[in-house]
């Protein structure tokens, strides 16, 4: 709990740096978002794993036969990575660049969750007399 | 929670360049000035570029992510 109150204020604190350098330097002030964010998302991510890792035994322990957990977590993580990216290029007012961006994840997301949609397919099929 | 200090570090190099570049433009070497942006905002990217591996890295671990990237 005090560890998400200490992240907060570093947070406040990169604010603080970055509004009094961005208005000297542009670009140096948009690498230190970049850097707020890189330090952000790592501390975000030690809990993410803990979590995942609980995830997968629950269900592995309860013997339940989730099909395509490992997609699921691909899908979310590729999500998380593109949101990262789009946002920060938005910041740094390159909207047409942070749109490329998202079009890419939406593609990659696709294209990772395709045996999904194939399963679903098939088990409609299956549904439908002949 | 140690990761502070780069924050500190590149605010610090980023109002010090600022700093080179007035004086520099002040004595009248506007050609110089630039330079001295370009590498102060190199050495920034020097480092950020180790933590933004190492964050890449981290979600290629944690999201399963080995095989496709």
């Amino acid at each position: 709990m005090s560890s998400i109150l200490q992240l907060f204020v570093l947070i406040m604190v990169a604010a603080l740096l970055i509004i009094i350098v961005r208005e000297q330097n542009e670009s140096i002030g948009f690498v230190l978002v970049l850097l707020l964010g890189i330090i952000v998302f790592l501390y975000v991510l030690n809990q993410v794993d803990h979590l995942i890792d609980l995830f997968g035994q629950v269900v592995s322990k309860f013997n339940v036969s989730l099909l395509h957990l490992d997609t699921i977590i691909k899908v979310i993580g590729v999500a998380y990575l593109t949101e990262f990216i789009s946002q920060l290029l938005k910041d740094a007012n390159l909207n047409s660049v942070a749109v490329k961006v998202d079009l890419v994840g939406k593609l990659v997301i696709l294209l990772l969750a395709l045996p999904i949609f194939i399963t679903i397919l098939e088990t409609l099929m299956s549904f439908i007399p002949q | 929670m140690h990761d502070i200090y780069i924050l500190f570090q590149v605010a610090g190099i980023g109002i010090i360049v600022a700093i080179i570049h007035t004086v520099l433009k002040q004595m009248g070497k506007e050609d110089i000035a630039h330079w001295a942006t370009l590498i102060g905002f190199i050495i920034v990217l020097v480092i950020v570029i180790d933590y933004l591996s190492r964050l890449f890295n981290q979600i290629k671990s944690v999201f399963l992510l080995q095989m496709i990237f």
